[in-house]
C-alpha cells in the first residue's frame, strides 16, 4: 500500500462517518425533542387544570 | 476523473431533501402523540407486539441456528439457483473464489466485528444512552429503522457509483457476468466494513429500537437477496393481467429482480440495462423520489462490466491493500480510477 491508498481509505472512512452521523443526529435530536416538548406540554396542562 | 456539475448539483439537492425524509417519521410520531395525548415513556411496560412474537418464535424454532436465519435462506436459494443451472457455465474458477471468499468473509470476520462494535464501542461513543428511546412505539420504531437504514444504504451505494474515486471500492459487486444470491455479499471488504447503515442501525438498537430492527433487517435481508437472485420471481406479476396493478406498486416500492438486474447490466444500449441508477436496496422508492429510477419489466442480456478481465480474487476482495495483476485494470497499481 502506498501513501495515496491510505489517503483514499481515510477519505472513504470520512464519507462513511458523515453518512452515519447525519441521520443519527437528526433522529437522536428528534426523539429527544419529542419527549421533551410533549412532557412539558403535559406538565403545563396539569398545572393549568389544577389552577382552575 | 471529475464529477459532472449536473451530478454534483443533484447530489446536493437530493441530500438536503433526505434530511427531511430522515426526520419525517419522528415528525409524524410527534404529531400523532400530540393529537392522541399518548405519552409512551410513562408506561411501565411496552405493549405486546404479535409480529415480534411471531418472528421470535420462528427464530426459536431454528434451534442452534437461530442467529443464522438469513444465512440459511441465502444458502438454500443458492442451492436452488445452482440446481436449476441458472449460472449457465459463467461461474468460472476465479468467480467462484471471489463469491466464496466474500460470502465467508462477511459471515466469519465481519459479523463478530459488528457485534463487538455494538457491545463495546457504542457504550463509549454514546455513554448513558443505552435504551434511552425504548419507549418509541413499535410501529414508529419500524418506520424509523426502515428509513434510517435503507435510505443510508441508498446514499452509500449511490455515492460509490457517482463519486469517481469511490467507484473502485464497489467494483467487485458489479464485476460478475451473472446474477445470483452470491451477489448480495460479493463486495470488496473495505466497502462492507465501512457500511454506514450497519453502524447507524447498531446505534439505534443500542438506543432501544432492537425489536423493530429485528423485523426490518430480516425483511431487508430477504428482499435484497431475492432482488439479486437469478430466479425471476417477479415475472408472473408482469405476465398476468390481474397481477399488473400489484406489479405497478411493487416495482416502485421495493427492489425486484427486473429493476435490480438492470442496475447490474453490462450495457445501457438495449434500453433495459441502467447501471447509472436503480441504487435502492430494500426500497426502490428512493430511486423514484430522487429521479434515479429506471423501471424495467425485462431482464438484461448481459451482466457485469464490459471491460472486466477477471482480476484476482484477493485484489477484488481487498483492493487497495492488494492490487490486480491485470494490466490496465481499475484495480491494478497504476490503473485508471474509472475506465
Amino acid at each position: 500500500m502506498r501513501l495515496q491508498d491510505f489517503t483514499l481509505l481515510g477519505k472513504k472512512i470520512l464519507v462513511g462517518v458523515v453518512a452515519t452521523a447525519v441521520p443519527l443526529v437528526i433522529l437522536l435530536g428528534g426523539l429527544h425533542l419529542t419527549r421533551k416538548v410533549l412532557t412539558r406540554d403535559s406538565a403545563t396542562e396539569q398545572v393549568s387544570s389544577h389552577a382552575k | 476523473m471529475k464529477m459532472d456539475t449536473d451530478v454534483r448539483q443533484k447530489l446536493i439537492s437530493n441530500g438536503l431533501a433526505s434530511v427531511l425524509i430522515y426526520a419525517m417519521p419522528v415528525i409524524l410520531m410527534f404529531l400523532t402523540l400530540s393529537v392522541t395525548g399518548q405519552r409512551p415513556w410513562q408506561q411501565t411496560t411496552q405493549p405486546s407486539v404479535p409480529l415480534l412474537h411471531f418472528y421470535l418464535s420462528f427464530e426459536h424454532a431454528l434451534g442452534p441456528l437461530k442467529n443464522y436465519g438469513i444465512t440459511l435462506f441465502v444458502l438454500v436459494l443458492g442451492v436452488a439457483e445452482f440446481s436449476l443451472g441458472l449460472y449457465e457455465g459463467r461461474w468460472t474458477k476465479t468467480e467462484k473464489s471471489i463469491d466464496i471468499a466474500c460470502f465467508a468473509a462477511s459471515y466469519i470476520m465481519l459479523r463478530p466485528f459488528f457485534t463487538y462494535v455494538g457491545l463495546k464501542v457504542l457504550p463509549v461513543v454514546l455513554p448513558g444512552l443505552k435504551n434511552r428511546f425504548a419507549w418509541v412505539p413499535f410501529f414508529w420504531g419500524v418506520l424509523i429503522i426502515c428509513i434510517a437504514d435503507d435510505l443510508t444504504q441508498y446514499w452509500y451505494h449511490r455515492l460509490h457509483h457517482q463519486v469517481p474515486w469511490l467507484w473502485r471500492f464497489h467494483r467487485t459487486h458489479h464485476s460478475a457476468a451473472y446474477m445470483g444470491m452470491a451477489m448480495a455479499s460479493r463486495q470488496n471488504l473495505n466497502y462492507t466494513i465501512f457500511f454506514s447503515q450497519i453502524y447507524l442501525s447498531a446505534a439505534l438498537v443500542y438506543l432501544g429500537l432492537g425489536g423493530p430492527a429485528l423485523i426490518v433487517l430480516g425483511l431487508k435481508g430477504v428482499i435484497t437477496t431475492l432482488a439479486h437472485s437469478c430466479i425471476p420471481w417477479d415475472k408472473p406479476f408482469y405476465k398476468y393481467k390481474v397481477l399488473r396493478p400489484a406489479a405497478w406498486v411493487l416495482e416502485r416500492l421495493i427492489s425486484t429482480p427486473a429493476t435490480h438486474h438492470a442496475h447490474h447490466a453490462a450495457s445501457t444500449d438495449d434500453g433495459i440495462g441502467y447501471y447509472k441508477g436503480n441504487f435502492g436496496n430494500m426500497f426502490f422508492l428512493w430511486d423514484v423520489i430522487f429521479g434515479t429510477a429506471h423501471i424495467s419489466r425485462e431482464y438484461p442480456k448481459a451482466y457485469g462490466i464490459s471491460h472486466y478481465q477477471g482480476d484476482q480474487w484477493y485484489a477484488q476482495l481487498l483492493w487497495p491493500i492488494f492490487k490486480s495483476k491485470v494490466e490496465g485494470s481499475e484495480l491494478a497499481a497504476n490503473g485508471p480510477m474509472v475506465k
